[in-house]
């Protein structure tokens, strides 16, 4: 099951982990990607808070957590290769896994279909 | 709603990413990216839109005594088809703005400001003006700028006549039969030139100059990267009407005519300036590892002490690597001097460097 948020996250979900990365329309937004900051394994993250930095050329972009949760596992190739995540954002650019906390969080995401139709209003 | 350049259609047509910019609808970057663009610019060549900076005409008698009020340079030794770079000053030795001005003829010169302070210019210049000037600005006109090291094979080979022209030059010149005035000069830090066409041939002329393979289209951020790159201030940025010219390292403006007469306004506080060598200076930064420092950063000493601000920075593309610029009050700045910048709360390490960050590739006439 992958989920959406409208800051343009997605969380691939396996049980009770969850995979954290950035959308195709995020990364078409931002730019080429130039430096990436990830949380420290042990962290634990709140749903809607900043948990990871992204950086373009033009610009910093906070990343945010989509659920709450602790950090497991980051993609320790993303920070010699923030490019991975141009490449491909929803599979190998993935930024962090994290062990759901509250699995009632997964309603207040959206679907891939609600996503799409967002991202195009 | 912001404004329209003549080539709004062009960037459209090309896929360009439009921002608005100084009010103008223009392209942050097309479908290459700002690396590609960046990269592309120094083996090659580019376009860039720069149309919404204001081009004005400066004529009659009182040209010279205007220019020599409003900027610390001095204009008497300026031959027809020369141009220098300076900057408006304030009362209180401030910068207005920067900008381009060149002589095109006796009593009569062209003026280029930054889009997003032309307001502010003319508001700065009517006290100024007396009745032995005019001041005209030309909405009609397009500014195209190609830079890069093949610009001069591209444009020569559509006027032989260019040529002639070195760094910091500029003449009339006819490009597929439109009338252009062209200028060797940029913002990049490699060779290029400026085109001012009327906007009816804009279009027809950017789409000649991309028939050659070498030469392609390039945005606002790899112009900023690029002009970054080459150590170039950008107005609003690295300067505003509170920074010196001396803070901002570009003392070199100011004449030495100006500096043993001086006429301009401000010439008393930033004269001052010049003589207490005072040690607050427009400075590179080298972030260490890949982490970006940019604009507002704050600078600190070993001790963590605030000793400065960052004004500029990205990641370059040329060097592969994080660069940043940005005011440093200190006496110590010494090129390796170790400070820290004040990225997220998290202080990092960055060792100070001399601007620019590469040698500029310029055509300038031997002087013999």
């Amino acid at each position: 099951m992958i989920k959406f948020t409208k800051e343009h996250e997605w969380i691939k979900i396996d049980g009770n982990i969850g995979i954290v990365g950035i959308t195709e329309h995020a990364k078409t937004q931002l730019g080429n990607l130039v430096y990436i900051e990830l949380p420290k394994i042990g962290t634990e993250v709140k749903k809607g808070k900043e948990v990871a930095v992204v950086e373009s050329v033009k610009a910093a972009s906070e990343i945010y957590a989509p659920m709450s949760g602790e950090i497991i596992e980051t993609n320790v190739k993303l920070a010699d290769n923030p490019s991975l995540i141009d490449e491909s954002p929803q599979e190998h650019g993935w930024f962090f896994k994290l062990r759901i906390q509250n699995p009632e969080e997964l309603t207040q995401l959206m679907s891939e279909e609600s996503y799409k139709s967002y991202i195009k209003d | 709603m912001s404004l329209q350049t003549p080539l709004f259609k062009l960037h459209e047509k090309y896929q360009g990413k439009i921002v608005d910019f100084a009010g103008y609808a223009l392209p942050i970057q097309y479908p290459g990216g700002i690396i590609e663009e960046n990269k592309h610019t120094r083996i090659k060549a580019s376009v860039f839109d720069v149309s919404h900076m204001g081009q004005i005409f400066l004529k009659g008698p009182g040209a010279k005594d205007f220019l020599e009020r409003l900027t610390p340079s001095s204009y008497g030794t300026l031959s027809k088809g020369q141009m220098k770079y300076s900057v408006l000053t304030n009362d209180h030795g401030g910068i207005i703005d920067d900008l381009m001005v060149t002589k095109v003829d006796d009593d009569f010169y062209f003026l280029v400001v930054n889009g997003a302070r032309f307001e502010a210019d003319l508001n700065h210049f009517r006290p100024n003006i007396g009745n032995d000037i005019i001041l005209i600005p030309l909405k009609e006109y397009a500014l195209i700028a190609l830079q890069g090291p093949a610009s001069e094979a591209v444009l020569c080979a559509m006027d032989p006549s260019l040529k002639k022209l070195h760094f910091l030059e500029a003449k009339e010149a006819s490009i597929l039969d439109f009338k252009c005035w062209v200028s060797r000069s940029g913002y990049t830090g490699e060779d290029g030139f400026e085109i001012s066409v009327h906007e009816r041939d804009a279009i027809k002329l950017v789409e000649a100059l991309l028939q050659n393979d070498d030469v392609k289209l390039a945005g606002l951020g790899a112009r900023d990267s690029l002009r970054l790159e080459a150590g170039l201030p950008l107005y609003g940025h690295d300067l505003d009407e509170t920074t010196s010219p001396v803070d901002a390292g570009l003392s070199f403006v100011i004449s030495k005519e100006q500096r043993l007469n001086p006429k301009f306004l401000g010439s008393e506080i930033i004269l001052k300036q010049l003589n207490a060598h005072q040690k607050s200076q427009r400075v590179g930064l080298l972030p260490e590892g890949k982490l970006m420092v940019r604009e507002g950063t704050k600078i600190l000493d070993k001790d963590h002490k605030e000793i400065g601000i960052v004004t500029s920075g990205s990641f370059s593309p040329t060097s592969d690597r994080p660069i940043s610029m940005g005011y440093i009050k200190d006496n110590d700045l010494t090129t390796g001097r170790e400070v820290f910048a004040l990225v997220r709360d998290v202080p990092r390490l960055c060792t100070l460097t001399t601007i620019p960050f590469l040698t500029p590739n310029y055509k300038r006439r031997k002087v013999a």
